[in-house]
């Protein structure tokens, strides 16, 4: 499902003491079937931004075209389906776990597929499906999703998206306040949705989950898209500009080519391949 | 030296548990180091920060706290001693203005209010939040309200500072803050220690001495180049090592004989481009 923004301005509280322009002039094209992360320091925009992708905000002027359907600042050009758009689009806040509501987990993650019309055994499968993709076996199911850990209470939460099958998937901060094991497993089921096809977009601050994960990365500074490329192409140069940090690998890499060894990081993903990179280069000196 | 903690073969049991949720743990920090205390989630570590600050009550071992033993008796005057900053900074604001929040502590222990005011600013501005005195809390940033917290922390002056995820719901930005401003407190107060309980291995990289704790037993503790340097061990329970030590990991499998005393980014560069 590609999605096209064309021009989208969006300004909070308009006419108002309040009044905060949040968007302006985007235009950005976002291809199905990619894994891309959206980065920014805090207000920069990147909420806003994705909040237009379901529908949950419309634009103040604008465009945002998610394979047909319509999102528009001029009300009567909006598509009115919008139950099947959610569907579609997923969305995973930051915390998504502050959002449990259900005395069983399988009952909580089967509420968005009830919610869009399946039927009370559908649901119940679905549910099972998506709870298993995210590696909770048969013994959660009955289980309150208050009495888990918090790392599995956020899984909980993640299969009540998964289990809309939606074909966009929109993260915020996916691994917030996660321990570094249950962090790296989240990843990965992302990394295996979007695999199957799933377009996924996370909305991060970690520029090595960037760096590790990501096809392609759109930076957003002050309600703006200063640049979509790929990884490499964006942390080949100083971030500090717009307030971001650079992965540790480039960081690490950067630091040499100041001094004279330059390294190819156009194929360095991991700690790994940097490794192997300088080792290549110090034995050829 | 003296020891501002000591931990003395403590265990743990929640009650209607069937295992310990910390076994046989010994450990002493000194008076004004910045200790690190990781493990994965389920490693005890919260129940150990627990335990150190009186929320917790144990029955096996012994826990000393500013050279006395722990007990119901004395635990309100070794509280006042310390300060504890939490996870979640939404859940740990009482007032509703950051003024009113950082002169909750000092009503608390009657402070002439003609006094109050240069405290609070003296507080705020430590933690740069002294343009924000009138601000509601709700409207700050996760790293601002982590900030007014440590500042109503720091006016009690505590000798002693607990993080427990301090600064795990925070942004790069407002995580390195956080840092920055607690090793500058350590700066002006030699005496100043900190415990932090984290899951954030680069902030521990920083500390003085790192604990790590594994199914609530301690597995290794040393200086930080020390411990990190045990990057397969760390693997096999669910940490990840700092990049420094994982790159110099990575870099002795591909054949570049990385010396031991080689502990930080900048005697890492300065060998690889000699």
């Amino acid at each position: 499902m590609p999605v096209k923004f064309k021009k989208v301005f969006f300004t909070y509280s308009p006419k108002s003491p309040f009044e905060y322009e949040a968007l302006k002039d985007i235009n950005l094209d976002l291809e199905s079937g990619k894994f891309i992360a959206l980065v920014g320091k805090t207000g920069s925009g990147k909420s806003t931004l994705v909040q237009h992708i379901n529908s949950l905000v419309h634009p103040t002027s604008g465009i945002v075209d998610i394979d047909g359907f319509i999102n528009s600042g001029v009300k009567k050009e909006r598509t009115k389906d919008i139950k099947g758009l959610r569907k579609h689009v997923g969305l995973v806040f930051q915390f998504p776990e502050y959002q449990l509501f259900e005395e069983t987990v399988e009952r909580d993650v089967a509420f968005g597929p009830k919610n869009v019309g399946m039927k009370e055994e559908e649901a119940k499968e679905k549910a099972h499906w998506a709870l298993e993709k995210v590696g909770l076996g048969k013994s959660f199911f009955e289980r309150s999703p208050f009495e888990l850990s918090g790392g599995e209470k956020r899984k909980v939460a993640i299969a009540g998206i998964l289990a809309m099958e939606p074909k966009i998937l929109v993260v915020d901060e996916p691994t917030a306040g996660l321990d570094p094991a249950a962090a790296k497993d989240t990843m990965s089921l992302f990394k295996k949705i979007n695999e199957e096809g799933t377009t996924v977009i996370l909305v991060t601050h970690d520029m090595d989950l960037v760096a590790s994960y990501c096809d392609e990365v759109v930076v957003m500074e002050n309600g703006r898209v200063e640049a979509q490329c790929s990884p490499a192409q964006l942390f080949g140069r100083d971030l500090s500009e717009y307030s971001l940090q650079n992965p540790h690998i480039f960081d690490f890499a950067l630091r040499l080519k100041k001094r004279g060894i330059v390294l190819d990081m156009s194929s360095i993903r991991t700690t790994e391949d940097l490794a192997k990179a300088i080792a290549k280069r110090c034995k050829h000196g | 030296m003296k020891n501002i903690l000591e931990v003395k073969n403590l265990s743990y049991t929640y009650q209607g548990e069937n295992s310990e949720a910390l076994h046989d743990l010994s450990f002493s920090v000194p008076s004004g180091s910045y200790v690190a205390i990781v493990g994965h989630n389920g490693s005890g570590k919260s129940t150990l920060a627990k335990i150190i600050a009186g929320l917790c009550s144990y029955k096996k071992g012994k826990v000393t706290l500013f050279g006395e033993e722990l007990n119901k008796t004395n635990l309100p005057a070794l509280r006042k001693k310390m300060g504890l900053v939490f996870q979640n900074p939404d859940n740990q604001f009482v007032g509703s203005s950051v003024r009113d929040d950082i002169a909750f502590g000092l009503e608390n222990r009657q402070v002439p209010s003609e006094k109050m005011d240069a405290i609070i600013l003296e507080y705020a501005t430590k933690v740069s939040m002294e343009k924000y005195l009138d601000h509601a809390p709700e409207n700050l940033s996760g790293g601002q309200k982590q900030r007014v917290a440590i500042a109503g922390v720091l006016a009690m002056k505590p000798e002693l500072i607990i993080y427990d995820e301090a600064t795990s719901m925070l942004d790069p930005v407002g995580k390195k803050d956080i840092l920055d401003i607690t090793f500058g407190l350590r700066e002006e107060n030699p005496d100043l220690s900190v415990i932090s309980i984290t899951h954030d291995i680069e902030e521990a990289m920083r500390a003085d001495y790192v604990i790590v704790l594994n199914k609530g037993r301690l597995v290794l503790e040393g200086k930080p180049s020390e411990v990190f340097a045990h990057t397969e061990d760390l693997k096999e329970i669910h940490l990840d090592a700092p990049f420094l030590m994982s790159l110099i990991d990575n870099l002795k499998k591909e054949g570049v004989d990385v010396p031991s005393d080689v502990d930080t980014l900048e005697k890492l560069e300065e060998y690889l481009c000699q």
